[in-house]
């Protein structure tokens, strides 16, 4: 978040943690009115999940996506609600995964998240995609460039003797490819923030 | 192809998932977001001999990653 803000040309919107529930994601997207939109939650095939589970995006509220364009880190909500989106709710576009989105954690980590190195690495292709966007590259164009990242770090931990001090290496590269495999994106893949 | 064929085949590919997944420590730990909580290998190895909607998606993955790595595209 901190990039982009210094870019200086965006106003960025927060909303996490016990404040995200449906009615303030409605309120936020309504008045704001964002042209990109990042969800980083728990999903299903047809919905996105905020705190408590509780829905915040389906097909009754899927208008909000009107001209926008979404990326949803939120597992298998590729799968239908991509296509809602874009087809009910008019979207721009739409980028998600079609499964459940995999990172290997460190155990030894597992109350301090922020150190765990393993989680790092799945950051990198997460940021690439939404700086790509924010950078104003095409929605086809940010997919790539994430896909060659998940490929570059698939390489770099399939080398012999890289730095894996747990033994980790090949799971990470199973969860790098998996996340490979189901990201997708739909819509007008040649639309841009 | 006869239908006991593919099953034979399906079975065959399951092994080999599962051979290689039991070459990782077992404790080793990933998070799906969705669950609610984190999965070691060692579960991950129960999901692919239960033949659950994950288990099935893991093997579908890695058939894909083995295939990738055959053709030298990663």
């Amino acid at each position: 978040m901190k990039e982009i803000e210094d870019v200086g040309e965006y106003s960025i919107q927060n909303l996490e943690g016990p404040k995200v529930n449906r009615e303030n994601f409605e309120s936020y997207v309504t008045k704001t009115k964002p042209r990109l939109i990042i969800l980083h939650g728990h999903g299903s095939k047809d919905a996105v999940f905020g705190q408590n589970y509780e829905v915040i995006l389906d097909k009754d509220n899927i208008s909000l996506l009107n001209s926008t364009i979404t990326y949803a880190v939120a597992c298998d909500s590729s799968e239908q609600l991509g296509e809602i989106a874009i087809n009910t709710g008019n979207a721009d576009s739409y980028v998600g995964y079609e499964g459940e989105f995999m990172v290997v954690m460190d155990p030894s980590r597992s109350s301090t998240p922020e150190k765990d190195k393993n989680l790092k690495i799945f950051i990198q292709p997460y940021a690439t995609l939404v700086l790509s966007l924010v950078a104003g590259k095409t929605v086809n164009d940010a997919i790539t460039e994430t896909k060659e990242v998940l490929r570059s770090l698939i390489r770099q931990y399939g080398v012999y003797g890289i730095k894996d001090s747990y033994g980790d290496a090949p799971l990470i590269r199973f969860a790098l490819y998996w996340d490979l495999v189901f990201l997708k994106g739909y819509g007008d893949l040649d639309s841009k923030v | 192809m006869k239908e006991s064929n593919k099953n034979m085949i399906s079975e065959g590919i399951k092994e080999i998932v599962l051979a290689r997944l039991k070459t990782l420590d077992k404790d080793s730990k990933i998070l799906l977001l969705g669950f609610d909580k984190p999965l070691s290998v060692k579960e991950l190895i129960v999901e692919v001999k239960n033949d659950t909607p994950l288990g099935k998606k893991i093997v579908e993955v890695q058939l894909k990653y083995m295939q990738m790595l055959a053709r030298g595209e990663i």
